[in-house]
């Protein structure tokens, strides 16, 4: 018999709040985070809607106690605060020595990188940032921050990166690799990842409306969130309370394209369907479903095929997006939505899925629409990202 | 630990030629960046798809395909890959394209190709493979990451395949950075001469290694995987404990090791931990090094545990490779990987003689 894996910690910094508590306050209010741009400088920062994080970095690295002379990059910063927090909550802030830390980012210390790349020649106190465009120098710098000395990696698959570094954390504790694992991700807003998805056509002016008929792309966010997994007889060992169990986790690929999703949702399906799996449970026992739901018009559809196809007969339990809060956090989204998820189950509620008028033509779900009480066993959280990467976690009550 | 993991099939891709023979008279250069010297992809790609291929991304494939042929495998149950850098080229031709038309004009297809896993990606879509996959990005135990999660994925009875590599790519446009960085060796000597040459650069190198670990023992087998151990950060006198530790969870000693290849690339920030591998009680294991021939890079030390394959199944050591002048046993059993970049993610790996 495997051990279970129980979350003793989160926390959270996204463009609702700077803490879980902050978080949840603007989740129970219905209020969206999305604004046009204060701290980044870009073109577009007046183009369209962002989910930015208002405090600049002198103001984060105050918060952290940084030294004039640190190399943290935007993404360490928030990561710094996030993490904390997770630690704090978890009663782990005197950090065991064999802690094991699963990072995941897809933007890495880019912001830094744009910044400085066509100068870094003639302004010397730039380059300690040169390294900062591989993502693992961000978890390396986040990592000594914290203390960690062990098995310290990072995962990056675009947009499920951090479901996918809770996925390995939660292997870690089940294959006795580790007791305690610190895991979640990193993203900030850059002009590298705003520029790449206007590219693409696929950002919005407007809040994201997910599952909506009229629908017409995404907006871009930034965040950090990090859970603490326990071995659960460790966690009761030391009386540490358990605020929800990671039940069922599994990734699949689509393999369809690089950046578009199949038709069916073959990948998003697949990877729902080995999650309900592993978690021993079928699709009728899940209570509440934290969709990927991005609000372009390709994922939403492909993600409705996939629920579709596993809860048969359109017997869809609630469903929310929660990308019109806090915009899409990318290589972050994963934990971000890890942490409501716990929400969900701790409070037993649903959240508003904002902007939703219209059901689609092609699939008609309705997202719940207003926060409300639910009785939450299970939560599914999808996250699919970029290389046809899927990924489905559930989350089941204390 | 409880399954028996099996190198069932290999490919590699480097500034040398993937096979033990040719190393006898390896490649040489004279300049401190070593780029691959694999002709041959139009054996594994399609014209058509190799035109918007990076070197990133073609290295990938051909490797990854080479191994299945090795293993002569068909279906694979995961994609597991390690990248320190990912798809560097496609990111920074983005990047500059981003900044020099200052943020207009752009063309999404080196944006769509610059995540970093992208080789995974484009693996899974050419094999149709809708299996387990990931993307390990941390630096120099990326490689190393991606092993020990596909450890964790063949814990299991049913008969098991998984496609396990490294892969990173020069992009002309960071060369300079990396140079001005102090990555880069500024001196120009022929790269056997590496260890006269201790600075704090090192020469660097690209390349893709691809694995077929299976849980079961086919005929052809090179080698059993035995584990590994990642640190993030280690003082150089804690790393012999951590050696011996090491080597206490896999119920052997050092006097079990027949040969300990190491990282060894020559930068000045690094001796200290190399260093320790000439003290005694180490001293005595015969010894060898690799990134003289295929440079330094994230995930070099795939290279190296290609390597480790080819001699605990041919038993040849190239002489290239020697690093001290101990004799290495007849039919060598256990090997030791040993890696670290700039004081930082170290990693111990261990194979076995099947």
């Amino acid at each position: 018999m495997k051990t279970r894996v129980a979350i003793t910690g989160m926390g959270i910094i996204s463009a609702i709040g700077n803490t879980v508590a902050e978080n949840f306050a603007a989740l129970r209010n219905s209020k969206s985070g999305l604004t046009h741009l204060e701290f980044l400088e870009t073109k577009h920062a007046k183009d369209y809607l962002f989910g930015e994080i208002k405090q600049s970095n002198a103001g984060l690295e105050q918060k952290l106690q940084l030294s004039k002379n640190n190399n943290f990059t935007r993404g360490a910063l928030l990561a710094g605060v996030a993490a904390k927090e997770a630690l704090r909550n978890a009663n782990l802030e005197t950090l065991p020595n064999d802690l094991a830390f699963v990072n995941a980012t897809s933007v890495g210390g880019m912001d830094y990188t744009e910044k400085f790349y066509q100068n870094f020649s003639d302004k010397q106190n730039t380059q300690k940032y040169i390294e900062a465009q591989h993502p693992g120098f961000t978890t390396d710098v986040i990592g000594a921050h914290l203390g960690c000395k062990n098995l310290v990696t990072t995962i990056s698959t675009a947009c499920s990166s951090s479901a996918n570094a809770i996925l390995t954390g939660a292997k870690l504790i089940e294959n006795n690799k580790a007791k305690q694992v610190l895991v979640g991700g990193t993203d900030c807003l850059s002009k590298f990842t705003i520029n790449g998805f206007k590219s693409l056509m696929i950002l919005s002016k407007n809040a994201c409306k997910a599952f909506d008929k009229n629908r017409d792309g995404l907006n871009l966010g930034e965040a950090a969130a990090y859970l603490v997994l326990e071995d659960e007889e460790t966690a009761k060992e030391r009386n540490q309370p358990i605020l929800g169990y990671c039940s069922g986790f599994a990734n699949a690929n689509d393999a369809y394209h690089q950046t578009a999703s199949s038709a069916s949702g073959e990948g998003n399906y697949l990877a729902i369907k080995k999650a309900l799996q592993k978690a021993n449970l079928n699709a009728r026992q899940i209570d509440y479903i934290l969709a990927h739901g991005t609000a372009t018009v390709n994922n939403d559809v492909s993600e409705g095929k996939a629920l579709q196809r596993i809860f048969e007969n359109n017997n869809l339990p609630p469903i929310s997006s929660t990308k019109a809060f806090t915009g899409h956090t990318l290589g972050a989204a994963g934990a971000v939505e890890a942490v409501f998820a716990i929400l969900a189950l701790q409070k037993q509620v649903v959240f508003k899925n904002l902007n939703f008028e219209t059901p689609m033509p092609e699939i008609p779900i309705k997202p719940v629409t207003a926060f409300q009480s639910n009785k939450n066993e299970h939560v599914l959280s999808n996250s699919f990202g970029f290389g046809g990467n899927c990924t489905s976690l559930i989350f089941s009550k204390a | 630990m409880n399954t028996k993991i099996y190198i069932n099939g290999i490919g590699s891709i480097s500034a040398q030629e993937a096979n033990l023979l040719a190393l006898k008279n390896p490649n040489l250069y004279d300049t401190s960046i070593l780029r691959h010297c694999f002709k041959d992809f139009r054996k594994y790609i399609r014209p058509k798809e190799m035109r918007r291929m990076s070197e990133a991304v073609k290295m990938g494939v051909a490797a990854a395909n080479a191994s299945l042929e090795d293993a002569n495998v068909q279906k694979i149950s995961g994609i597991l890959v390690g990248t320190g850098m990912g798809c560097k080229q496609d990111s920074d031709a983005f990047l500059e394209d981003m900044l020099q038309n200052q943020e207009a004009f752009l063309a999404p297809t080196k944006f769509i190709q610059s995540t970093h896993n992208t080789v995974s990606g484009q693996i899974a879509l050419q094999l149709d493979c809708k299996a387990y996959n990931t993307t390990y990005v941390q630096s120099s135990v990326s490689f190393e990451s991606a092993l020990l999660d596909a450890e964790m994925e063949l814990q299991t009875k049913n008969p098991k395949n998984l496609l396990v590599g490294g892969v990173d790519e020069i992009s002309d446009y960071s060369i300079d950075l990396q140079r001005l960085d102090g990555q880069i060796k500024e001196e120009n000597f022929n790269n056997l001469q590496l260890l006269q040459h201790i600075s704090p650069g090192s020469i660097i190198g690209e390349g893709a290694s691809f694995f077929v670990l299976s849980n079961f023992r086919q005929g052809n087998s090179y080698a059993q995987y035995f584990g590994n151990k990642m640190y993030n950060q280690l003082q150089e006198d804690e790393l012999e404990p951590a050696l011996r530790n090491f080597l206490q969870e896999k119920e052997i000693t050092l006097k079990d090791i027949d040969a300990i290849i190491l990282g060894q690339n020559a930068m000045l920030v690094d001796q200290p931990y190399f260093s320790v591998f000439s003290r005694e009680g180490l001293k005595d294991i015969p010894q060898l090094y690799y990134k003289h021939l295929v440079g330094e890079f994230y995930t070099a030390s795939a290279y190296a545990f290609w390597l480790a394959c080819h001699i605990l199944k041919e038993g040849e050591i190239p002489q290239t490779c020697k690093l001290n002048s101990i004799k290495i046993a007849q039919k060598p059993k256990y090997i030791l990987l040993y890696n670290v970049y700039r004081g930082k993610n170290h990693s111990f790996s261990l194979l076995r003689a099947c």
